[in-house]
């Protein structure tokens, strides 16, 4: 006899089930179970993956929820289930209701009248022991048992009440099964077993109780009862539940009958596209046809003819898969944009379009680059393109999507939810307190956890134990790492996408349910962009770029004191001193191109034109880092290598990348003309390689490739080469359009730095935390290149970093957003009392602005902030601060009023490793001179080079270099190796150091602030690095020197 | 003038001052904590220099070769500072015990008497030095100077009269010991000795720093004077008898045992003391087989220990021999007993009013004795470590029949109890379970054989599963409990037996009324 769970939830029920939703599919596939249910806790947050989860495994997946119902007539957790396609959307609905009736985070439950209203399409289970019959059995015995039934069934309809039962081997709820039983014999209702599943194996029982006390903040010895009674929740094979049943067969065969009722799927989900309402009533694709003639005659002036028959042919694929109504909707939001101020940029596979380059979504010329439009839009994939807009991060893209959300109302458009998962350092923590570990032993675990991209042999849980002084050998602590590790990628909690956002024809909360965020007038939808793309969702990402805002910052900042206008769009692009500049690989703060890794290999492709730029920014990608394609293609460009195609078909694919594939396009072209693909199915071939791959798709994409080839006659060394080519990147690599893209605000970002150095270093510094550097890197590298970096002054300081003019020099002057623990608007107040009238002593400031607390004085007067209240004469740092302590306290009436007669501190002025700490510990940074400076001449008797000297030496020699370390990354493609960048005052030194040398000196590579490193010079193609063979710390500073490390 | 007696790294020394051998070169660290997370509490300067810092985990510290760690043990602790006062009070009988590690003497008038300070200090050191303990001596003209020459500098430090404040001036800030926020801001001033402290104008620091700042001025400037806090020598009540012949019947004990408590609780009384803890230690003549333990190094003698731990302090000496007795009934010695102590712990007595609506509790003497008579009987704790007698109390857990026994306490007007829900039928539960044959057929059992008796089951309801516990290797449990009706000669009715998972064995839980 078959038998269908009809009652699980999964982890997607954060923290009320333990399994995800394929474990769920995989165990019902090999339990022989052809059908289930996953109905989460007032949700349907696990239903896509469930749903996709069941296809590959060839079950069916019902969908459904448990709804919180609290009412007089019915109290408890209710399972509902899909029946129909109008079910699914009046669940959704009842979700979205229930969701956005109360603020985020609060505790929702839907009322009776709530479940009539939306009752169509849906059938009710009785529910387990915290079900609304449980509950009814429980206050009021039999009689509110039948009471409740019977309101269910004028509810849902007598067709569509189950009574459900479950056995998991427990005195009450068999005797809530007897009486169950019996009242469904009474009203005729037919009987449901169910095993109530919260996890696919018995073992995960032990996962659920240790979120039973996290859910409830409670350690496993004090949970009591709150924890599971036994492990028998888990999916019972049909046997097993048919023996369990054996007395009761009809509800295992209702089961299945059941089963075959429930006609959705997420398949039939009902979702359409919003129509966008064009003027005087014409045609979308009419308007659409006529805003891209227009836009493109102003683009191209003139339109050639390869860009018109590009034209015609994007034209033609979007009327024929009928997707106007997306372009348009996206060209508004540009339009919006425009109309605002407010700095935009299309991204991502969408620069493959003529169309989308002619509404100005965005700024590459495909045709021009002849890149490949498959790419972006194809007829076979059967999905929706995906645009990516880049706005300037903060408020302005905060306008963008209320603009959005204000187009298409609030039931129209959502944001996309980002699911947290249980990672390493989140795992430890929680599982420690349910442990009772102390919040000591904790805190340093968490800090172990977490480590580099690229993880040894040696970073494993275990090891991170052992590091925080964790004995494995107790059992106790053994439990303990076994579940952090079983917890690893279980959801913990839903949050809010950054940028992706889904807009719907109607109502969108009849598609997915939406819930408030935390961030006021916003909603979420209950999937993420995956989940949201699998089930064919269209999505405009509004994307927050930091480098967007520095540029749109600048630009004000240069038109404020520069008097000049700078327009990106027609910024010359073939500035030599620019590209001197990108060469010499000196990009701190320039966009994409400032990386270690970046820069290491800057001088190597030594670009000359745009185009160059679009490759670099490809170059250091994972894919084309692991293929083993950057260095081929430096050589290449270095003339070291002749340029040779794998296969004489290729050269005009690779010709413009030297005959080696650097991006996505090439690597779909390569499988077209080999390989004869099609355009889809090359697409298709670039999802199987994506992030989540899986061997047997490679096997059979390998197998495909293969064939095509032989058909081609390619056979031996040349097909295994493009095979290697192909599988080792796609997915890892950029698409040329994208690179393109970001090319683009690569180089406006390095033209800014180096005409504008003052307005560019402002605006990094007032939109951090951004990039590769601190701001302690950004101040020190400005410096060097001449520009005069003010110190923090509440004389002249603003929240902002600004400019100054003094004798036709612009000077930056830090602003007061850099002060440890001052808030903007205390510092917008104390602005505005400092234009009303200056401040004459620091107890006058301190009477002005009352929100400027004790603390908040002190930090000031540390970092010398206070020195120039009053304008007499110059106090020093510790002269303010023995003021500021006397400002503090106040003295009682008896003494207040009383002229101060006190005279001068008596406190020594603060030394200059005082200060430099002081500065560190107040502002993370210094405007004098680097800590490095002050050391140079002792350590030019130890033998020290400077960073500077150090790029001299020739390679192979011997060297020793200090510094302080600004960043530590062991990227992932990388084996193992680390690298260091050390500080000092005449610039950066580049260190690498390998795994053995790190695995005898982790703590110095790990935790020292000043070191030295002596080692072997590596002077190649104007690259140079020290390799590492002996680190020591130096002790130059007690100032806390920041280190950016990529943990 | 006074002295300052200061152990560095105190928890260390009192830790290892009575270990054999010459540890004081070796790394040691103390540890605190539960089993599971041990921690460093405490650390010598040997294991400082290899790196040890207080706060690391014993695994941490078991890196560092040679290293030594022990348990911290706040007895060991309290005896070092007994032996401390000890090493004071030679010298003087006014001495303060300031905190533990610190003992301050008063030495006004005793120059002609122990020589220079200078020799009173080398005095001192070598007599903590017999005492096990490694020891800096400070001595100035006020106790706070000498703590603080003590604690700052090494050896011994004699301070001139007059000349306190150049004497502490390049002292650290830090040997001070003022609050962290006050120690940072003085950092922020640059403030980092003894000296600049004492130079800030005194008008202006108050202003600062409040009354805080002057007291801390003060005293880097030497100045201040107070009395110590005497401490008096430790109270002891302690009488012991050793008899011409040993005794072998409790009665003749029990005339002894009354004249020495007759003498402590008089002693007692004179203090306006009373006790809730009763030592008895007897020393036997021959080598009984339990509770013993070897008292001396070399000699023979055995002793055997009785402790009484008493709800309320008493005076009443009656009362405490007719515990004894009882106690010792329950728990004779094996031996004849030569010599007989008996050490009372001094406590305030606590004086209670009942409430005029409270019902009458039984008075606490009389409770207590009812409770050792109880005790005598049914013992002291059962096989699972509870104790015996008391109050049951459901643990909040699934664990079938998980209950903890807490010391007996008559109710309390104000407490509410929770209720237990009524339940229809009620369960005698044999504790020990019964171990019992159960025969199965399809998992359902149809026949069980337990106390030599057979019986069938008529009817079986079952099995209701459970497990728990499963982070605790030693607490964790796993039942399967079925009731059966069963229907024998000599055994019929409804009881409840269980299987326990992991073993496979049957036990009788309990049978129903």
């Amino acid at each position: 006899m078959k038998y269908v769970e009809l009652h699980g939830r999964s982890a997607f029920s954060f923290l009320e089930g333990a399994s995800l939703p394929e474990s769920l599919a995989n165990v019902c596939a090999a339990q022989n179970i052809p059908a289930m249910a996953v109905l989460d806790r007032n949700g349907v947050y696990g239903s896509p993956r469930f749903h996709m989860a069941a296809k590959k495994t060839g079950i069916r997946g019902h969908i459904g929820a448990e709804i919180s119902v609290a009412d007089d007539s019915c109290t408890g957790n209710l399972p509902l289930l899909c029946e129909s396609q109008s079910g699914y959307q009046n669940l959704s609905r009842l979700i979205t209701k229930m969701k956005l009736r109360v603020p985020k985070h609060s505790s929702v439950a839907a009322g009776a009248c709530d479940l009539q209203e939306h009752a169509n399409g849906l059938i009710c289970l009785t529910g387990d022991e915290h079900g609304p019959l449980a509950h009814a059995l429980r206050v009021g015995g039999a009689e509110a048992g039948k009471k409740l039934l019977l309101r269910l069934q004028s509810i849902f309809g007598a067709r569509n009440v189950y009574v459900e039962l479950q056995r998991h081997f427990q005195r009450d709820q068999e005797r809530r099964n007897h009486a169950a039983i019996k009242l469904a014999d009474e009203l005729n209702l037919p009987l449901l077993a169910t095993n109530g599943v919260c996890y696919a194996t018995s073992a995960e029982r032990e996962v659920l109780d240790v979120f039973t006390c996290i859910r409830n903040k409670r350690k496993l010895e004090t949970a009591g009862r709150l924890l599971c009674r036994n492990g028998d929740r888990f999916l019972k094979s049909p046997e097993e539940m048919r023996k369990l049943f054996a007395d009761l067969p009809q509800a295992i065969a209702n089961t299945v009958e059941l089963s075959s009722r429930l006609e959705f799927s997420l398949e039939n989900l009902g979702y359409e596209f919003p129509k966008y309402p064009v003027p005087d009533g014409g045609s979308q694709i009419e308007y659409l046809r006529a805003l891209t003639d227009k836009g493109a005659c102003e683009r191209y002036q003139p339109v050639s003819d390869d860009a018109r028959r590009q034209l015609k042919k994007e034209l033609a694929l979007i009327e024929k898969l009928d997707l106007a109504g997306y372009f348009l909707i996206v060209w508004d939001i540009i339009r919006f944009c425009r109309e605002n101020d407010i700095l935009v940029q299309g991204r991502g596979s969408a620069a493959n379009s003529a169309v989308c380059y002619s509404l100005g979504i965005t700024a590459v010329d495909p045709v021009g680059m002849e890149l490949l439009f498959e790419r972006f839009l194809s007829e076979e994939r059967g999905e929706w393109p995906d645009i990516d807009l880049d706005l300037p991060s903060g408020n302005q893209r905060e306008k963008a999507i209320q603009y959005v959300y204000k187009r298409y109302g609030e039931l129209g458009a959502a944001m996309t939810a980002n699911v947290c998962t249980y990672r390493g350092k989140m795992a430890a923590r929680e599982v420690g307190k349910v442990f009772g570990f102390d919040p000591e032993t904790l805190g340093k675990l968490s800090k172990m956890v977490g480590g580099w991209e690229w993880r040894g042999p040696g970073d494993t849980f275990p090891n991170h134990f052992r590091g925080a002084g964790l004995d494995l050998n107790h059992t106790r602590i053994a439990k303990y790492l076994d579940l952090c590790i079983r917890l690893q990628d279980l959801p913990r909690h839903l949050s809010q996408h950054s940028g992706g956002m889904v807009i719907c024809q109607g109502s969108l909360n009849s598609v997915v349910p939406l819930e408030p965020a935390t961030m006021p007038g916003r909603v979420v939808v209950q999937w993420d962009k995956d989940d949201c793309a699998d089930l064919g969702i269209v999505k405009v990402d509004l994307l927050g770029l930091g480098m967007m805002s520095v540029l749109k910052d600048s630009i004000d900042l240069i038109h404020e004191h520069y008097g000049e206008d700078v327009d990106l769009a027609q910024l010359p692009q073939d500035q030599p001193d620019i590209y001197d500049v990108i060469c010499k690989a000196d990009t701190i703060g320039m966009f994409q191109i400032e990386s270690r890794a970046q820069m290491a290999s800057l001088p190597r492709n030594n670009p000359r034109k745009f185009y160059d730029l679009v490759t670099q920014v490809a170059l250091i990608r994972p894919g084309p880092i692991t293929g083993q394609m950057t260095s081929p293609y430096l050589k290449r460009r270095m003339g070291k290598e002749p340029v040779t195609y794998p296969h004489p078909s290729l050269e005009t694919i690779l010709k413009r990348t030297l005959g080696v594939p650097l991006f996505q396009e090439q690597l779909l072209r390569m499988a077209m003309e080999c390989a004869g693909f099609t355009g889809g199915e090359a697409e298709e071939l670039r999802r199987a390689l994506g992030h989540k791959r899986s061997e047997r798709r490679m096997r059979e994409i390998e197998c495909k490739l293969r064939v095509g080839m032989a058909n081609n006659g390619i056979f031996g060394t040349t097909q295994d080469q493009i095979v290697q080519f192909i599988t080792s990147f796609a997915e890892y690599g950029f698409p040329e359009s994208h690179a393109a893209s970001f090319a683009l605000i690569a180089y406006a970002s390095a033209f800014l730095k180096v005409r504008y150095l003052a307005a560019f270093t402002a605006a990094l510094l007032n939109n951090w935390p951004m990039g590769f550097y601190y701001p302690a890197t950004i101040v020190k590298d400005a410096q060097r290149h001449g520009l005069r970096v003010k110190p923090i002054d509440v004389v002249h300081s603003h929240w902002d970093c600004t400019l100054e003019r003094e004798q036709d020099q612009i000077m930056l002057r830090m602003g007061l957003r850099y002060v440890r623990g001052l808030q903007e608007p205390t510092v917008d107040c104390l602005v505005r009392e400092r234009q009303s009238a200056p401040f004459l002593t620091i107890e006058h400031l301190s009477r002005r602005v009352p929100q400027l607390n004790r603390a908040n004085l002190a930090m000031l007067a540390r970092i010398g902030a206070l020195n120039y209240v009053g304008s007499h004469t110059k106090l020093h740092r510790r002269d303010a601060l023995w003021q500021v302590e006397k400002v503090g306290r106040w003295v009682g009436p008896l003494l207040e009023g009383i002229e101060d007669l006190e005279g001068p501190s008596p406190l020594a002025p603060m030394e200059t490793e005082e200060r430099l700490v002081a500065d560190y510990q107040g502002t993370g940074l210094t405007t004098g001179p680097h800590p490095m400076a002050y050391r140079r001449k002792e350590l030019r008797g130890m033998g020290v080079k400077s960073a500077a000297e150090l790029r001299e030496l020739s390679h192979g020699k011997k060297a020793t270099v200090a510094g302080c370390v600004i960043t530590r990354q062991r990227p992932g493609t990388a084996k193992g190796l680390i690298f260091m960048t050390l500080e000092d005052e005449t610039g950066n030194s580049n260190v690498i150091v390998s795994q053995d040398f790190y695995d005898k000196n982790r703590m110095a590579v790990l935790y020292e602030k000043f070191v030295f490193i002596s080692g072997v010079v590596q002077n190649q193609d104007n690259i140079v690095h020290l390799k590492a063979q002996k680190i020591g710390p130096l002790s130059v500073s007690a100032a806390e020197v920041q280190s950016h490390d990529f943990h | 003038m006074f002295a300052c007696i200061y152990v560095p790294d105190f928890a260390v020394q009192a830790a290892m001052r009575n270990e054999p051998g010459n540890l004081d070169k070796q790394p040691v660290a103390i540890l605190e904590g539960p089993e599971s997370l041990r921690k460093v509490v405490a650390v010598n300067a040997a294991a400082r220099l290899r790196g040890i810092e207080i706060g690391m985990s014993k695994l941490q510290a078991e890196v560092c070769p040679g290293i030594v760690l022990r348990k911290r043990s706040i007895p060991q602790e309290e005896t070092a500072q007994a032996a401390l006062l000890d090493c004071g009070c030679r010298f003087s009988p006014r001495v303060e015990s300031t905190s533990p590690g610190i003992v301050l003497v008063d030495l006004s008038g005793t120059k002609r008497l122990l020589g220079t300070f200078e020799e009173i200090g080398c005095n001192l050191t070598a007599s903590a030095k017999n005492c096990g303990l490694f020891v800096r001596i400070g001595i100035a003209s006020n106790p706070d100077t000498a703590l603080h020459a003590a604690r700052g500098c090494g050896g011994i430090s004699v301070v001139p009269s007059g000349k306190e404040a150049a004497f502490l001036s390049p002292l650290p800030i830090e040997t001070l010991q003022p609050r962290a926020e006050i120690l940072d801001l003085l950092d922020s001033w640059g403030i980092r000795s003894f000296g600049s402290l004492a130079a800030l104008p005194r008008i202006s620091l108050v202003e600062r720093l409040g009354q805080e700042g002057l007291l801390l001025q003060c005293l880097a400037q030497g100045e201040i004077q107070r009395e110590l806090v005497l401490t008096d020598a430790p109270l002891s009540f302690e009488e012991t008898l050793e008899l011409e012949e040993p005794l072998d019947l409790l009665e003749p004990l029990a005339f002894i045992l009354n004249r020495l408590l007759e003498q402590i609780t008089a002693r007692l009384q004179a203090r306006a003391l009373g006790t809730d803890r009763i030592r008895v230690a007897l020393e036997l003549e021959v080598s009984p087989d339990r509770q013993l333990e070897d008292a001396g190094q070399g000699t023979q003698r055995k002793l055997f220990h009785r402790e009484l731990k008493l709800p309320l302090p008493t005076q009443d000496y009656k009362l405490l021999l007719k515990l004894l007795q009882l106690d010792l009934a329950a728990h004779p010695p094996d031996a004849p007993v030569k010599k007989v102590t008996v050490t009372a712990e001094p406590a305030e007595l606590r004086f209670t009013q009942s409430g005029l609506f409270m019902a009458l509790a039984p008075e606490p003497g009389e409770l207590e004795i009812a409770l050792a008579r109880l005790r005598a009987v049914v013992g002291e704790n059962d096989s699972a470590g509870r104790p015996r007698v008391g109050s049951p109390v459901v643990l909040d857990s699934h664990s079938p029949d998980g209950f903890q026994v807490l010391p007996f306490k008559s109710i309390d007007q104000n407490s509410t109890s929770k209720l237990l829900p009524p339940v229809p039928l009620a369960l005698r539960v044999f504790r020990p379970p019964l171990p019992a044959r159960v025969v199965t057929e399809q998992q359902v059992p149809v026949e069980v054989v337990f106390r030599g008796m057979k019986a069938r089951v008529a009817t079986a309801a079952g099995p209701w599963r459970g497990n728990g516990d499963w982070w605790n290797a030693k607490t964790e449990w796993g039942r399967e409990q079925w009731e059966l009706m069963l229907d024998g000669e000599v055994i019929s009715g409804l009881y409840r037996f269980f299987r326990e998972i992991r073993s496979s064995e049957w036990f009788v839980e309990g049978m129903y009324d």
